[in-house]
């Protein structure tokens, strides 16, 4: 006997088939306690999100110079002149905080939670559940500040010249800016717990006779960047919730130079440790590229661990920086303690070069490895040249510290998170990421921070009205979009790589001890 | 050339975690209360630079330094209480143990209700007194941190109760009590700027 199967029984097998897989597919991971999975889904929506920031920093950049002049014509942009439309302002404070708050440090942490358990011999985070909670919180977090700048009249902002723009007083306030408060409160709060899980796991889940001096370069910097947050980034939540009872009850308080202070620093970073902490696990990647390359610990054994917990402890001298809004922004390193951070910086760069020496494995990410020393290097050179040049702190100064907080805080990030995100792959994807990806983005990612920096520079260095400002301006545009291009061309490969499945490269699994040499 | 030791054993490692999160956790807090207060004080400071004659802390707003003791006071019994039912775990006995989370637990509902008391006092001069905003942050600061210690004090209890922590494994009971001591910090360096600059 045949059984004829109609052709809309089929479809309605087929349907529900479908709808039991969807279902299971989104119950897989909103119910995921698994650190990679989540780590990949972290990792892709900071990517997302940076690859969005750094296109709109870009053309933030090419508006810079017309902004030095107070030639920004009716303050409205990118959507026209109508309300609608976004102030250069506003474009300029997304893409700061959106790029060093909502991407870097979270970028970093998404990274940390993939690899660090491999890495210390744990088959996973401390805290599972906590993870993912900090995760699905990123991500709403990261939607509500989005939505904050999308709001019409958008939260306040801060002009490349330090005032800031939109503040309000007395109820009711701004819906932008509950929004903006509410979701740096979020992400501020989910990179603390975060933090707090990378901690807890290195020091408790590593592998029996792993000493917490002999861990990987990368694990050992997400380490001291996780202990240093959890110092940090309370007290920016306590500013917060300073900034969150002042605008929302108002009073004549908002409009007093206390306001300023107050946004000032929750728009800039010159004067916030969390400038510099997004620098410290940049190292680390660094690092871990030498080790896995070279096939030896670094030069002077523990000395480089110690060297990035020094340039981590003295982040912390950020909060020294100035009491008014124009002291604020004059430099990053506008404390001489600040600037100590550049010695175990500079001497981080000579054990890498040194031991670089005597054979290596060749590849793509040591591209990004060697890349960073060169920005590091054009970091200083442009310190130099602005100290002999004296700028005028008012527009010049502006320009330049813009420029030097972009390089410190996102180029080098953004170089040697590419690098080590290629490096990593094996780790956190289970395979490599395509070698022309890889190329291409760090490519990609060197090229927009050399120029980023090279056009910020010569536009501060510039004394007349030249000519060259229309060229410096594309130049600064270019570099960012080429920033922009490495985080996308990375989530891309990201995406593809997830795809597939294969062994992890052992090499990342070792420990960074002695026994390496 | 030093070589790696050989591996031990991992015991014990396992129920550490939580002690260490609490820890971390009771950092957190305390530059919480540290970050609001320094705040405070910077932006004080800041005004003061364009106003010379403005005090530290308005001199009109009312301050009942009695209830602001009283919250230190009772931050400080709970914080004893928990001391004292960690000694008693490590000596194997659940009961007193159990009576010291509990006794944590009434005196931070106390604690929170002085709070609650002090906040309504403030709010009257919310208008007059733009400072008060300020204040009034640092005292939800120190309201969140009192709520912290009492899920922690909830949570030890729970642990007691269901011997979850014990003499040989404390660690979880011992994270609580870190929390419930990070929330007298916060207390005092709140108490202390109010207190010093009044």
């Amino acid at each position: 006997m045949s059984i004829t199967v109609s052709p809309a029984t089929t479809a309605a097998v087929e349907q529900t088939a479908f709808g039991d897989d969807a279902i299971d597919v989104v119950e897989s991971w909103v119910a995921s306690t698994d650190h990679r999975r989540l780590g990949r889904l972290h990792l892709g929506a900071t990517l997302l999100l940076g690859t969005v920031g750094a296109v709109l920093f870009a053309f933030a950049a090419q508006r810079v110079d017309a902004a030095v002049r107070g030639d920004l014509g009716t303050g409205r942009w990118l959507g026209g002149s109508t309300d609608a439309g976004f102030s250069f302002a506003r474009v300029l404070s997304f893409a700061q905080q959106g790029l060093i708050v909502v991407v870097m440090a979270p970028m970093f942490l998404a990274l940390a939670s993939i690899v660090v358990p491999g890495q210390i011999g744990a088959s996973r985070l401390a805290f599972p559940r906590l993870h993912a909670f900090v995760v699905w919180s990123y991500i709403v977090g990261a939607a509500l500040f989005v939505t904050s700048y999308l709001v019409v009249d958008g939260p306040p902002s801060v002009d490349l010249l330090g005032s800031v723009s939109g503040l309000t007083s007395g109820k009711p306030v701004n819906k932008a800016t509950d929004l903006l408060v509410a979701s740096l409160a979020v992400v501020a709060f989910s990179t603390v717990l975060g933090a707090i899980n990378i901690f807890t796991t290195v020091l408790t889940h590593r592998r029996a006779g792993l000493s917490l001096e002999q861990v990987r370069p990368f694990t050992w910097a997400a380490f001291v960047t996780a202990a240093v947050s959890i110092l940090t980034i309370p007290v920016h939540l306590s500013g917060l919730l300073l900034l969150y009872i002042d605008q929302h009850f108002g009073g004549t308080f908002a409009l007093t130079d206390g306001s300023e202070v107050l946004w000032s620093h929750m728009l800039r970073f010159t004067t916030r440790p969390e400038m510099y902490l997004v620098l410290i696990p940049a190292l680390g990647l660094v690092g871990e590229i030498v080790v896995t390359r070279t096939g030896r610990s670094l030069l002077g054994g523990h000395v480089a661990s110690y060297l990035v917990a020094a340039a981590a402890a003295l982040s912390l001298f950020a909060w020294l920086g100035g009491t008014t809004s124009g002291d604020s922004f004059i430099q990053p390193t506008n404390r001489w303690f600040t600037s100590l951070i550049v010695i175990p910086v500079g001497m981080l760069v000579l054990v890498w070069l040194g031991s670089l020496a005597g054979g290596l494995r060749p590849d793509t990410s040591l591209l990004g490895a060697l890349g960073v020393p060169l920005l590091l290097v054009l970091a200083a050179v442009n310190v130099l040249i602005a100290a002999a040049r004296s700028l005028d702190a008012a527009t010049q100064g502006a320009v330049w510290t813009i420029g030097q907080v972009v390089l410190l805080a996102v180029a080098i990030p953004v170089v040697a998170g590419v690098a080590g995100i290629s490096e990593l792959s094996p780790l956190a994807l289970g395979r490599s990421l395509a070698r022309p990806i890889a190329g291409l983005a760090t490519l990609t990612a060197l090229g927009g921070g050399v120029l980023t920096v090279v056009g910020f520079a010569a536009l501060a260095n510039r004394n007349d009205q030249s000519s060259s400002a229309p060229a410096l301006s594309a130049l600064m545009m270019l570099g960012g979009l080429l920033l922009a291009g490495a985080l996308g061309i990375t989530l891309l490969g990201l995406l593809s790589a997830s795809r597939t499945t294969g062994s992890t490269n052992a090499a990342h699994l070792l420990p960074f001890s002695e026994e390496t040499n | 050339m030093a070589t790696t030791p050989a591996p031990a054993t991992v015991t014990g490692r396992a129920t550490t975690p939580t002690l260490v999160a609490c820890l971390a956790g009771s950092a957190a807090l305390v530059m919480a209360g540290a970050g609001a207060g320094g705040a405070y004080a910077y932006t004080r400071y800041a005004l003061r630079r364009s106003n010379p004659g403005e005090p530290f802390f308005p001199s009109t707003m009312p301050f009942n330094n009695y209830a602001a003791f009283m919250v230190f006071a009772t931050f400080g019994l709970a914080s004893l209480a928990v001391g004292w039912a960690i000694t008693s775990l490590r000596v194997g006995n659940r009961r007193w143990a159990g009576g010291g989370f509990g006794f944590a637990i009434l005196a931070n509902l106390a604690a929170a209700n002085i709070i609650w008391f002090i906040g309504n006092q403030w709010e009257g001069a919310a208008n007059a007194l733009p400072w008060w905003l300020h204040s009034y942050a640092l005292l939800s600061v120190a309201g969140a941190a009192c709520a912290v210690a009492l899920v922690a004090s909830v949570l030890g209890l729970a642990r007691v109760i269901t011997a979850q922590s014990t003499a040989e494994e404390p660690h979880g009971a011992i994270g609580a009590t870190w929390l419930q001591h990070s929330a007298l910090v916060v207390w005092i360096i709140v108490y202390s700027l109010i207190f010093l600059y009044k």
